[in-house]
């Protein structure tokens, strides 16, 4: 399966590159990514006055040659951020040509390298009507090679209920962290309170909106009934050019609505079609956005 | 609402098969999409930009459905009826000749039968009509039938008369009707000024009453030529009218008159050829009812009829004759009125010959014996005369009092075998009557003349006349007009061979043989030319001939001649308007429809 999402020419490719974030992250773990507080490495930070208590090793006597006043030494902390990737295998997911759950599953497996290539802990959930597991807290190639087998494994099945699936990650306000939704958000479940939520616990977030060049641009014509592969729920329509030029309308607009609230709220969107290559997708427009170097 | 065709209901079943082709044809191609969360949104996007869309398709079906019940309900031929129109009715038609006005289109008659056959088109099934026709003569023409192919036949050959109608008789005949069966109905069809009243409906098709019409046209031989007098009446508005004078159909004069209305205006043209047969007064403007713009008169013949008298006392006889004039009267004596021949009427006075001459009429008075089947008794004393109700009684007692007339004595008849009593005396005949098998007409006064008061009386030129009228064939002599529908009853004279009438249109008709003639009812306006073939002789046949003249009745060229009130059944102030068929606007309204709907369909696909 590893073989089916990755090639070995991308796995390269994905060597160089890495996940950044504006923000400085404050997590318990040490790790790849300056702290906001102050650690044990050998990059200066900054000087503050001697108090009770503090390591007098930290002491600076050359300072206290100076001014006759006791300074601590301070250096920067780097601690170690949790990348949490919600890829939504919801049954609308599993549609397209090419498949846009195929791409999501290839864009979630590299979001995690890249993640781990930075020192960083990687985790992938598969959010529909419930959400699970697929590979928790992946540190290391090892165990990132491990998990692609059972991300490649992951059904796509049910309704999508992100915002409901969300408030169900535990550990999730222990500390800074980045969470990575893939979707393509045709779904009544809110997604603007789900990122309201993460955002709550200070999570950065990447969203990446795909969808299929079919939902893009949709080609039917005459009298005809649309069945939602999710459910039971269908539409009879009568598709004239008006009826697809209101689909696109309601399309773009659906789209502009999506990419505003994310710009006011400071999150990283890729809006994607599922006929774009994963190169393309992140070289192209995550580099453009700055959330891939 | 009834159904004039419920059959058509049927096709009311071809609303539940578009039905079930609707839902058949509700058939789409199937796809299976990630999610239909877009196409909702579009849904709605789609029925705020254009509300009525999500109704377009269902409106298309509506549009259909309505189509095919509208449809469904013209071939039922629907109809609204004006108030009780749902019963059984009788309609009664106007033939009279004022019916021919042509104020509406075409005229009066044909407007009210167009009428007519739309009541009987709009006939409910079960429904029957009964169609009288008041003419001269009232005819049931059909009795109470829901049978429209009989009712519009009988319309069809339904003519307009040249008479007046006779309304009370179609009244008569309608109540008969009423009496016998459910029909509450009546609906008059008359330009007449009648009123409404209790279940008679009248309508009325007059509009204009502007008519001029002669209502007169005589002739009168003064000084050796004619003179001739037409009387012209104005119904409408005042106006000036030409009257041209046609002598024996050659036009020899025109005059200009004013006729102010209602007014009679008497015109005069003297000096006409004492040779001509008849003249015709024409007026040259068009009214709307031309029938009475002509007029003849007929001028009689020089020919003076001859009358032998034989008499030896008969003063007032003769000086009667000479006072009514126009004929040629001899006189001889009894020994030698036997040999006499060649007259058109022979009087016995006091005297009967031992054989009659048959080729003249025969009046004799004071009989001294028997003859010819009639038995004489003794003379006995007399009282006043009574007029007898035969066809001779009525015909020799008009304009006269009878029991004015008082006998001395009489002849006390025995027995009177193929005589006919005129008149009597106490319960005897006074005055017999007999026609022979050849048209010979007799006269018998069984008294004489000079024991009675005869000579006294008014009674007596007047009777004289009745008797010269009864025994002298009047259709050949003088100035002779009728009005239009009237009996004429058209008497041969003595060895007539055959008596033939020609009408205005050329129409000949025999009216005898056989004998005695048979009446002729003249109907259409004009001059109508009577020929009789008259043996004298062993070979010798002789024709006489004459005119007679026929016009409508004067009221009907009133046009809105008051007709007076009329009252029928019993009084519930109910109208009758009839039925008003409503399948042609549901024919527009499925028109209006079809047009509506491809309208809506176009839109559709263009959006």
């Amino acid at each position: 399966m590893s073989g089916t999402l990755f090639d070995e020419g991308f796995m390269s490719k994905l060597e160089n590159m890495s996940l950044h974030f504006k923000n400085a992250v404050n997590s318990v773990y040490t790790g790849g990514r300056r702290s906001k507080s102050h650690g044990s490495t050998v990059e200066f930070s900054d000087f503050r006055e001697y108090t009770p208590g503090d390591d007098y090793r930290r002491i600076d006597w050359n300072a206290y040659a100076r001014f006759e006043k006791f300074f601590i030494k301070l250096y920067l902390d780097e601690k170690q951020l949790h990348t949490r990737i919600l890829l939504d295998t919801s049954k609308s997911m599993d549609f397209g040509e090419p498949n846009k759950g195929f791409l999501a599953k290839r864009l979630a497996a590299a979001f995690a390298y890249m993640a781990i290539g930075s020192l960083d802990r990687a985790s992938i959930y598969s959010v529909s009507e419930h959400m699970e597991h697929v590979c928790s807290g992946i540190e290391g190639r090892n165990a990132f090679y491990k998990s692609l087998e059972r991300l490649a494994a992951v059904p796509f099945k049910g309704e999508s209920r992100l915002f409901e699936c969300v408030k169900d990650i535990r550990n999730i306000y222990r500390g800074d962290g980045a969470a990575i939704i893939i979707s393509d958000l045709l779904t009544d479940s809110d997604y603007k309170a789900m990122i309201d939520y993460l955002l709550y616990y200070k999570q950065q977030i990447i969203l990446v909106h795909i969808l299929s060049p079919d939902e893009l641009n949709p080609q039917y014509s005459g009298r005809v009934r649309l069945l939602d592969s999710e459910g039971n729920d269908y539409r009879d329509l009568d598709i004239t050019p008006r009826t697809l030029d209101l689909y696109k309308r309601t399309l773009r607009s659906f789209m502009d609505d999506i990419a505003s609230f994310c710009a006011k709220r400071g999150v990283y969107l890729l809006q994607i079609s599922s006929d774009e290559s994963l190169e393309s997708i992140l070289l192209g427009k995550g580099h453009s956005l700055g959330i891939i170097s | 609402m009834s159904f004039i065709n419920p059959w058509g209901l049927i096709s009311f079943i071809s609303i539940p098969i578009l039905i079930v082709l609707y839902i058949l044809k509700q058939q789409h191609s199937e796809h299976v999409v990630s999610s239909t969360y877009l196409w909702k949104k579009t849904e709605m996007f789609m029925q705020a930009s254009t509300p009525w869309q999500k109704l377009r398709k269902n409106l298309l079906f509506f549009l259909q459905l309505l189509m095919l019940l509208f449809l469904s309900l013209a071939i039922s031929r629907p109809v609204i009826l004006s108030e009780a129109l749902d019963e059984d009715f009788i309609v009664i038609i106007d033939t009279s000749a004022s019916m021919r006005a042509e104020d509406v289109s075409p005229n009066r008659f044909e407007y009210s039968k167009k009428e007519i056959l739309r009541l009987v088109n709009g006939l409910l099934p079960g429904q029957k009509m009964s169609l009288i026709e008041a003419g001269n003569t009232v005819t049931l023409l059909v009795s109470r039938s829901d049978n429209k192919q009989v009712l519009r036949e009988a319309l069809e050959k339904l003519e307009c008369g040249y008479s007046d109608a006779n309304i009370d008789g179609a009244y008569s005949l309608a109540d008969s009707i009423i009496k016998e069966s459910n029909t509450s109905k009546v609906i008059l069809y008359s330009d007449k000024d009648y009123e409404d009243s209790g279940n008679l409906s009248i309508v009325n098709v007059a509009k204009s009453r502007e008519n001029v019409a002669i209502t007169q046209a005589t002739a009168a031989y003064v000084d050796d030529s004619y003179t001739v007098m037409s009387t012209v009446v104005n119904y409408g508005s005042d106006k000036s009218v030409t009257l041209e004078l046609y002598v024996d159909d050659r036009l020899v004069d025109a005059k200009t008159v004013l006729c102010e209305k209602e007014k009679p205006v008497h015109t005069y043209w003297r000096n006409i050829s004492q040779e001509a047969g008849f003249v015709k007064i024409k007026i040259t403007e068009k009214d709307v009812l031309p029938i009475d713009n002509e007029a003849y008169a007929v001028l009689s013949k020089n020919e003076r009829q001859k009358i032998l008298l034989v008499s030896e006392e008969s003063y007032f006889i003769e000086k009667v004759l000479q006072a009514i004039g126009n004929f040629d009267i001899y006189k001889t004596t009894k020994d030698k009125a036997e040999s006499q021949k060649g007259f058109d009427l022979y009087i016995y006075d006091g005297f009967v010959p031992s054989s009659f001459q048959n080729d003249g009429n025969v009046w004799v008075i004071n009989p001294t014996r028997s003859f010819l089947g009639l038995s004489l008794g003794d003379l006995i004393k007399g009282s006043a005369l009574d007029s007898v109700e035969t066809f001779s009684g009525k015909a020799l007692s008009t304009y006269i009092d009878a029991a004015n007339i008082y006998l001395a004595r009489f002849w006390a008849v025995t027995s009177h075998n193929d005589w006919e009593v005129a008149m009597k005396c106490g319960e005897l005949p006074a005055i017999v009557t007999r026609t022979t098998e050849s048209s010979q007409q007799f006269i018998a006064l069984l008294f004489n003349i000079s024991e009675t008061n005869l000579p006294l009386l008014k009674e007596f030129p007047v009777l004289v006349q009745n008797m010269l009228t009864y025994t002298m064939p009047s259709l050949l002599d003088g100035d002779v007009k009728f009005v239009s529908g009237e009996h004429i009853e058209i008497r041969a004279l003595p060895n007539a061979q055959k008596v033939e009438v020609t009408s205005p249109k050329n129409v000949k008709t025999t009216v005898a043989p056989p004998f005695p003639p048979r009446g002729y009812e003249a109907t259409v306006p004009g001059l109508y030319h009577i020929r009789q073939e008259v043996r004298r002789g062993e070979d010798n046949i002789k024709v006489n001939e004459g005119y007679f003249t026929v016009s409508i009745p004067g009221n009907e060229s009133a046009l809105l001649s008051k007709g007076h009130s009329l009252d029928i059944g019993e009084s519930t102030n109910q109208k009758v308007k009839g039925a008003i068929e409503l399948w042609p606007y549901l024919l527009l309204l499925v028109i209006f429809i079809g047009m509506t709907e491809w309208w809506v369909y176009y839109r559709g696909n263009q959006l």
